[in-house]
């Protein structure tokens, strides 16, 4: 019984300082954390919408979506998250788009999808080389943003549509990543189902 | 003179990776890129030496009935504190190392190290052997990793290495690929040692 | 209940995501448990069990003790992981003393892979995935349940193929569990044919 006492108490004194080390530490780190959660989610919605001058949020029956005005305080347009269950993750898109909805931009904001697969989808193009440290070559820079998000640009999101082939010109085709054609429907899916569901809701205010 | 022993054991001759076989998952989960190897092999290398070096500590305290759930406290505490540091600093890394942050606590190298030396040894010791052991583990992360980023797509630590006009094996970077350059590294180190022990 | 939901999960965790051979989770058992079929099989029953378990325990400390539902706090980021690898640890032990004492036949046969158990990653994984997945109770113990047995199916295939190995000839420097992780690697090569189930 002696022993047992000294076990339980051994332990609890152990968890005790673990949990107090713990929770003194999380104070200090706690708003840097909560803030990169957020700064995910506001740095996608400012992207996605051009840099707008102010960001409404609305959140009913989960749905959640922003509206963007500009400098003028004229209207720019809506930014809705959109999610769809992909290959062997949720994929989470912020897609911005006008009243008619039209695409501006989107950026998927979470997904783990297959790497060198699905996970394309987040994989910016590069054309810089290792020998480029040896060579001193200095190459120009390509476009930041992920070639299979780029796709999306500008497009009509009930045209959208997933091809194989490389897409034709002022079509809604969009063409999937190399081998991973469940996460690329997946993404074109969630883009389609928000923005749908956002105009339905604005439409009927 | 033990203190080199004890780092030459952590990378070459008890390398954690390919002569224990310890701590095989994240070896092989994280290993799609040589970035993500080395976040991995450093982040395992802060706990394993500050758990070590808190094991050695407080060994004379703790009961040998209850050693094991109070290692298993000490990791788990340092493993959030990792935590902690990828969520506020390093989001990029955060993302793609995922569920293998908090999976560090069940890497059985830490608990290893913890049982068979940490509490054996003094604290100063106990640190070499983890600084060592997680040397020799990032070493290896980084060496699967570079050989499956460069096979896989062309990479290496995202930059190209062959014109882009050639197409990389996917196979590597893909889950079997994983496995399969384990398999053949591991075969080549036997095929060293081998070499070794009959020269 | 949404039994097609249940189904997809369960047929996305035994084959097409499965544990061991896309998701990486439990390494260490595939290859140290494998080397005989009737161990392998101990192993994955006991995994099973404790990974059906700890996926229900686990959701209730996650849903009523670490962020309960009146909202008033969220200790998920602090004390997730320690909460988690505790209670599997310590349900690991429970279980073991209960069938040491009501079930001995079978203490004898599963006993010894119940402290291995504790640091299998896959049951810690398994939790962890049950809560960032959002599933729900009855969705949670499917998926335990559908992991531990893509997680005995693969132990399984390689045990069966391993012992045939044993009396195969293998180059030297390959002996052991280098040919083991290429026989996984033709196996998870295998297993990535099973991808276009879930596609529909």
């Amino acid at each position: 019984m002696k022993d047992t006492m000294k076990f339980v108490i051994t332990l609890l004194l152990v968890t005790l300082i673990s949990a107090f080390v713990l929770s003194f530490l999380y104070s200090k780190v706690q708003d840097k954390i909560e803030a990169q959660k957020k700064a995910a989610e506001n740095d996608a919605i400012n992207f996605v919408l051009d840099d707008p001058a102010e960001i409404e949020k609305f959140e009913e029956d989960g749905l959640k979506y922003w509206k963007g005005t500009d400098k003028k305080g004229v209207f720019s347009g809506y930014a809705v998250l959109c999610e769809a269950p992909g290959f062997s993750s949720t994929i989470k898109i912020i897609a911005g788009c006008n009243e008619d909805g039209r695409i501006i931009k989107i950026k998927i904001i979470d997904q783990a999808e297959t790497p060198g697969l699905g996970a394309n989808m987040e994989v910016v193009q590069t054309n810089k080389y290792i020998w480029d440290f040896i060579t001193g070559k200095k190459r120009e820079a390509v476009s930041p943003i992920p070639f299979f998000q780029e796709q999306f640009f500008g497009k009509s999101y009930g045209e959208l549509r997933v091809v194989k082939e490389p897409p034709k010109e002022g079509s809604g085709e969009i063409e999937t990543l190399t081998g991973a054609t469940i996460s690329s429907q997946a993404a074109v899916d969630a883009i389609k189902a928000g923005i749908g569901k956002l105009l339905e809701r604005e439409g009927s205010k | 003179m033990k203190v080199l022993k004890i780092i030459k054991n952590g990378i070459l001759s008890e390398n954690p990776v390919f002569r224990l076989l310890l701590g095989l998952c994240p070896t092989l989960a994280v290993t799609t890129s040589a970035n993500n190897a080395i976040g991995m092999g450093l982040a395992t290398t802060f706990v394993l030496v500050m758990s070590n070096v808190i094991v050695s500590m407080i060994k004379g305290f703790i009961p040998a009935k209850v050693r094991i759930p109070a290692f298993i406290v000490v990791i788990a505490t340092f493993v959030t504190i990792v935590q902690f540091v990828m969520a506020g600093f390093l989001p990029e890394l955060n993302k793609s190392l995922g569920l293998f942050i908090p999976l560090i606590v069940v890497n059985c190298i830490i608990m290893g190290r913890a049982e068979a030396f940490a509490s054996k040894n003094n604290t100063f010791l106990a640190a070499v052997d983890g600084i060592a052991m997680g040397i020799g583990f990032t070493l290896a992360l980084t060496l699967i990793g570079g050989v499956r980023e460069i096979l896989g797509s062309n990479t290496f630590f995202g930059y190209l290495v062959l014109p882009q006009s050639y197409k990389p094996m996917l196979f590597f970077i893909l889950s079997p690929g994983g496995f399969f350059t384990m398999g053949v590294l591991l075969a080549f180190f036997n095929w060293i040692s081998s070499r070794k022990k009959e020269a | 209940m949404d039994f097609g939901r249940l189904f997809v999960i369960a047929i996305s965790a035994i084959f097409v995501n499965n544990f061991v051979l896309a998701r990486f989770l439990g390494i260490c058992p595939y290859l140290g448990v494998s080397k005989k079929w009737d161990s392998a099989l101990g192993m994955g029953i006991a995994v099973i069990f404790v990974m059906t378990l700890a996926s229900f325990i686990t959701w209730i400390v996650q849903h009523f003790l670490l962020a309960p539902p009146s909202g008033k706090y969220d200790l998920t980021d602090i004390l997730q992981t320690i909460a988690f690898i505790l209670t599997i640890a310590a349900l690991v032990q429970f279980v073991e003393i209960v069938m040491k004492k009501a079930m001995p036949d079978l203490y004898k046969a599963l006993g010894i892979y119940l402290p291995l158990i504790t640091t299998n990653c896959a049951i810690l994984g398994v939790t962890l995935l049950n809560i960032k997945n959002d599933y729900n109770l009855i969705e949670s113990i499917v998926f335990g349940i559908s992991a531990g047995v893509g997680f005995t199916l693969a132990l399984l295939m390689m045990a069966s193929i391993r012992e045939r190995l044993e009396s195969a000839k293998v180059p030297k420097v390959f002996k052991g569990i280098a040919i083991a992780l290429i026989v996984a690697a033709l196996m998870s090569l295998s297993f990535t044919g099973f991808s276009g189930l879930i596609a529909e």
